[in-house]
């Protein structure tokens, strides 16, 4: 028997209206089904069932405003109890769902990371890079064979366990829940919920700020000479190349990736990097491109265009909208040189990117005329001190000065 | 295909990244991006629209030259008839 409940779709959301069932008593669902709709601060967004069974009782009545995590909703899972009984070690695709829905479930990313690190305690001999990238990609150590001495599990044994468990189903596909955010209904609301997580951000983070200019020509001449070689569909664009470049300086200075909760900074395992796009009708969503160090530019570029997409379209995932461990915005082509931007609660730092523009630039012993962006840091300091900024920055720096290592 | 035709395709596809855009305003010469407040993703997926419907390449060395209705309507000539 299954509960439904309502999901969190973000830090702010308390709870939200559940505006139509498209379902009744007795009806058959399975994974992947619309069972009704909610209208939250992120506008009209469709809920998707994410087990097989009956649906035995409607607990929550159309109109009616639900707290996050209360019960919507009962389901008989004949299928789930069959599983249940099943041993643990079932396939390897199944352990990664299974792995998913407990951190899905976890109401507080505490939680969720704490069953992960539960997970690996049968503590299998594995490098600590495997460890790491064994929590990011949600892998259970101790299904991995691994090819080191004595069957040390090395990140190349994770990768490849993970690649084969996955399939054909990308991440994304595995979500229990997709959200679909109407763009008639957006803006007010969105509005709200940024002033409220805004001002929460002002009035208890102690930003501090940090910049640093880029001479931007190698990455430019890079992404020039690469694009040559593709279509315009395969296009790399600058905030490509900006989201591994932060996402790579990230796994050297991790204290920038995680959140401030409970008077104590929680870096985060898995790097997700959310990227403020702003849409038409006013506001901004900020989906999350999820393990960015783990991807390749190519997987990046392809999540990237689906992701903005969909977050015009209004299409965005629960998942991707409530998972970032880090934000950066970038002003594009037209924007102003610099932004100082305030942190998304409970991030504790975001990376702005200012436009690139045409200055004169030491080069060896001339000036000369280089393409330069203007990167700042905002953080948390509470949670780091621009020491551990200014490291950062650096990494950043070397990063996109070897776009070809990216 | 007329300079109209491509016009017609060129507006269905901005309309699509800036649908409250009265594209009737646009003059021919005008920086698209700038004016109708595009960023250089909307920009991307309108060229992506345009190849697509009319069968041809954009090479990157005129990607960036493609700003204005009157560029990309002289590109689209070019590049439909050679």
């Amino acid at each position: 028997m299954g509960e439904f409940k309502m999901p969190s779709l973000g830090s702010q959301m308390i709870d939200a209206k559940l505006t139509q069932w498209f379902v009744e008593p007795g009806d058959i669902v399975k994974k992947g089904d619309i069972i009704g709709e909610i209208d939250t601060e992120k506008g009209l967004i469709d809920i998707e069932v994410f087990e097989e069974g009956t649906i035995t009782e409607l607990c929550a009545k159309e109109g009616e405003t639900i707290a996050v995590g209360s019960v919507m909703a009962v389901i008989d899972g004949q299928k789930e109890n069959k599983e249940k009984t099943k041993p643990k070690a079932e396939t390897k695709a199944k352990e990664v769902t299974t792995t998913k829905k407990a951190k899905k479930n976890g109401e507080q990313k505490g939680k969720a990371e704490a069953k992960v690190k539960e997970r690996g305690s049968a503590r299998p001999k594995a490098s600590p890079l495997a460890r790491r990238v064994a929590e990011d990609l949600q892998v259970d150590l101790s299904k991995v064979e691994g090819s080191g001495p004595e069957g040390t599990i090395h990140k190349k044994d994770v990768e490849a366990f993970a690649q084969e468990a996955k399939g054909e189903e990308t991440f994304e596909k595995e979500i229990e829940m997709a959200e679909h955010i109407s763009a008639e209904e957006a803006p007010k609301n969105m509005r709200q919920a940024i002033a409220k997580a805004m001002s929460q951000s002002n009035s208890e983070i102690p930003h501090y700020y940090l910049e640093s200019e880029i001479d931007m020509k190698v990455a430019l001449d890079w992404l020039e000479s690469a694009n040559g070689k593709r279509s315009v569909k395969e296009r790399i664009l600058p905030p490509m190349l900006l989201i591994k470049a932060v996402a790579n300086a990230l796994t050297e200075v991790p204290e920038l990736n995680g959140f401030w909760t409970d008077e104590a900074v929680h870096i985060e395992e898995g790097i997700h990097i959310g990227f403020a796009i702003s849409l038409r009708q006013g506001g901004l969503v900020i989906p999350a491109i999820m393990n960015a160090d783990m991807k390749s530019l190519e997987q990046i570029r392809g999540e990237f265009v689906d992701m903005i997409m969909r977050a015009r379209d209004g299409h965005l995932k629960s998942r991707e909208i409530s998972s970032a461990t880090i934000t950066i915005t970038s002003l594009g082509e037209r924007g102003a040189e610099k932004v100082y931007g305030v942190i998304y609660p409970p991030q504790v730092a975001l990376v702005g990117f200012g436009r690139i523009s045409h200055k004169p630039w030491a080069v060896e012993e001339t000036i000369g005329i280089r393409p330069v962006m203007t990167a700042t840091l905002s953080g948390d300091h509470r949670a780091t001190d621009g020491h551990t900024g200014s490291r950062f920055m650096e990494k950043l720096n070397e990063q996109l000065q070897h776009p070809e290592d990216l | 295909m007329s300079n109209t035709d491509y016009l017609k395709v060129i507006k269905k596809h901005l309309h699509r990244v800036a649908p409250e855009a009265d594209l009737d305003k646009v003059k021919p010469t005008d920086d698209l991006g700038a004016i109708l407040d595009i960023d250089s993703m909307d920009f991307y997926n309108m060229m992506v629209g345009i190849s697509e419907e009319m069968h041809v390449d954009i090479p990157e060395d005129e990607y960036g030259k493609l700003r204005s209705l009157k560029a990309i309507k002289d590109f689209l000539g070019n590049a439909v008839s050679g």
